[in-house]
């Protein structure tokens, strides 16, 4: 307890000083167990994602009528869909538009956010009226905040990525505002304040590192959120549209034919599935490596 | 505690109007302007065009068409739909039940499962079940709702055929996308509950009625789940954002009428007044919901009320 205490206070924590910090943690998060399951995962999904369509002859998106509804069976182990393409083929190129579709609104909510939080953090006079233009975008649901923006640029998915970004905006400004308020009072930046640094400097060099753990944790968990709305706003007919190999895209596609062809339904929720676990469990082992004081956010 | 309330509700007033306005210039923002974005739905003549941006006012400067549309929305008039010419208010109303009790069925999902699974975890914590309680939670937050959806009807429905697997009338109809929707909620309550009891078992309080020598059971309830209530409220609270957000998927895949549902439906046949109305709507709805979460802290914990929470 004394020395979480110290670490809180700003202190540099014992080991630091033995070994350099980023082989620490890395040490920690190895030696994590859901940080192991996650990571394996995160490694797997982009191997696919990137060697998969190398490896596979089929075509994502070409009809071949002869082999319609076929279930799974060596040839096809996921199955054929209805327009008798290989949902396996499908899964796999959809895994790149999938963690596209993961990590874009990521990071425009990232890049936009977090240097916002930083400036109204650092600078209160900024804060007050900024502060409450994002309390009232937050009082729209991410997810329905997105629907509005659809609605206004149309559907597709780079709007979707868009409409995703924006929306979540203010909960990155909120986090990163709220880290820089607490570092604000530390030892290290009245030293650098003292010594005549600019306040960019302050700001983007010293301040931003504070919000850095966090700010990973949020991205990793993030990412998972992403594919799991982006995915919901395919399956309901606004994000990607036919023929694309995207997730939710192929779920949509497959709801006609579930009672006949529950494989085309199964196998892409199943990816999903996958590959939100793995970035949720590589989250929390972040979370718990990086900084125990880090709570899930809504 | 009655001016602690009243205070609560009155700022609670300002943030919905900043809401509305919020979302009023957000639909500034469309290319062209509504008339022409509503264009794909039928074709009209310049002229048509240009009399129907008369009668929505859109000649007048902006500032005045927020002002007409705040006076507009306070006698409760959200416009007229451009397909039907209904009034909207009246359209999203009828609709508006179906989604508040998907919410709140979904609510009941999540805590009933939620809670009782986080507090095993905690008491239990370490072992086997405690594990298997947190790879349910964290599968219950990582599955895609709409997909679960899908599954239990394919499932549940059509293979067992135990319950319905679309539809809106009786509580038949609710059962399956009130788990679809809520599994996410479930992941989350159980999780924090497991973490506020962990925390809340180690205290002194804790330890002191356990060296009364109260029995497991009454410190566990009494002293240690009270406690551990009020964050799980908030969380609550705070979910039902997500939950709005995921009511919209869910009525979709169950083929449920809603607000979600009205909302897609609109988005996809450029039916602007309705997509603003629907989004405020259901802004509103979030913004009610935390009022009540506020204002139930007071019960569960008196501090607040006199002032010294925040």
């Amino acid at each position: 307890m004394a020395t979480a205490e110290l670490a809180l206070d700003g202190a540099a924590p014992e080991v630091a000083e033995a070994e350099a910090p980023v082989r620490v943690f890395l040490r920690r998060l190895l030696r994590h167990r859901s940080g192991q399951i996650g990571l394996i995962g995160v490694v797997f999904i982009f191997a696919v994602a990137i060697i998969g369509p190398f490896l596979l002859t089929a075509s994502p998106t070409a009809v071949v009528s002869g082999q319609r509804l076929i279930g799974p069976s060596i040839t096809f182990p996921f199955g054929t869909d209805q327009l008798g393409r290989d949902v396996l083929t499908r899964v796999v190129y959809g895994a790149q538009l999938s963690l596209t579709l993961g990590l874009v609104p990521v990071a425009i909510a990232a890049l936009v956010g977090v240097p916002i939080g930083v400036l109204v953090g650092y600078a209160p006079r900024v804060d007050l009226v900024l502060m409450r233009v994002m309390d009232v975008m937050m009082a729209i649901p991410a997810l329905v905040f997105a629907l509005a923006v659809i609605a206004i640029l149309g559907p597709g998915l780079t709007n979707v990525m868009l409409a995703l970004g924006i929306a979540w905006i203010p909960y990155y400004v909120r986090m990163a505002r709220g880290n820089v308020k607490r570092a604000k009072g530390n030892g290290y930046v009245e030293y650098a304040i003292a010594t005549g640094a600019t306040d960019f400097r302050i700001m983007f060099v010293h301040l931003l590192q504070s919000v850095a753990a966090p700010i990973i944790v949020m991205v990793t968990i993030g990412i998972g959120d992403a594919i799991l709305s982006g995915s919901a706003l395919s399956f309901i007919g606004l994000g990607a549209p036919p023929p694309t190999p995207e997730w939710g895209a192929i779920l949509r596609d497959g709801r006609e034919f579930l009672r006949i062809a529950w494989w085309i339904s199964v196998f892409p929720g199943l990816a999903i599935v996958f590959t939100v676990v793995s970035f949720n469990l590589l989250g929390d082992a972040l979370r718990d490596t990086l900084d125990p004081r880090v709570r899930r956010g809504g | 505690m009655a001016l602690y309330v009243l205070k609560r509700i009155l700022l609670t007033i300002p943030v919905l109007f900043a809401t509305a306005l919020l979302i009023f210039f957000i639909f500034q923002l469309i290319p062209g302007d509504v008339v022409q974005a509503s264009m794909t739905q039928k074709l009209m003549t310049l002229e048509q065009q240009n009399q129907m941006r008369e009668a929505l006012g859109l000649n007048k400067p902006v500032i005045e068409r927020a002002g007409a549309y705040a006076i507009a929305l306070l006698q409760g008039d959200m416009g007229r739909s451009f397909r039907t010419g209904q009034p909207v208010l009246e359209m999203l109303m009828s609709q508006l039940p179906y989604t508040l009790i998907l919410i709140a069925a979904s609510m009941f999902v999540a805590v009933l499962i939620g809670i009782p699974l986080g507090l095993i975890a905690a008491l239990k914590r370490n072992s086997a079940v405690d594990s298997t309680a947190m790879t349910v939670a964290v599968l219950g937050a990582s599955i895609p709702q709409y997909w679960l959806g899908l599954v239990l009807i394919l499932v549940i429905a059509v293979d067992l055929k135990w319950l319905p697997a679309t539809g809106s009338e009786g509580f038949q109809t609710l059962i399956l996308p009130a788990i679809a929707l809520g599994i996410a909620e479930m992941a989350i309550i159980a999780r924090l509950t497991r973490s506020e009891m962990v925390e809340v078992l180690q205290s002194d309080y804790v330890r002191t009625a356990e060296a009364k020598g109260l029995g497991r059971w009454p410190v566990v309830m009494g002293h240690g789940f009270r406690n551990s209530l009020i964050p799980i409220v908030t969380m609550l609270g705070l979910q039902v954002g997500a939950l709005l957000g995921g009511a919209v998927v869910i009525e979709v895949v169950f083929a449920r009428p809603g607000l979600g549902t009205i909302v897609v439906q609109s988005i996809l046949k450029r039916d602007i007044p309705v997509i603003q109305g629907g989004i405020l709507l259901i802004a509103a709805i979030f913004v009610i919901v935390n009022l009540i979460v506020d204002v139930s802290y007071s019960f569960l914990d008196p501090r607040i009320r006199t002032g010294d929470g925040s």
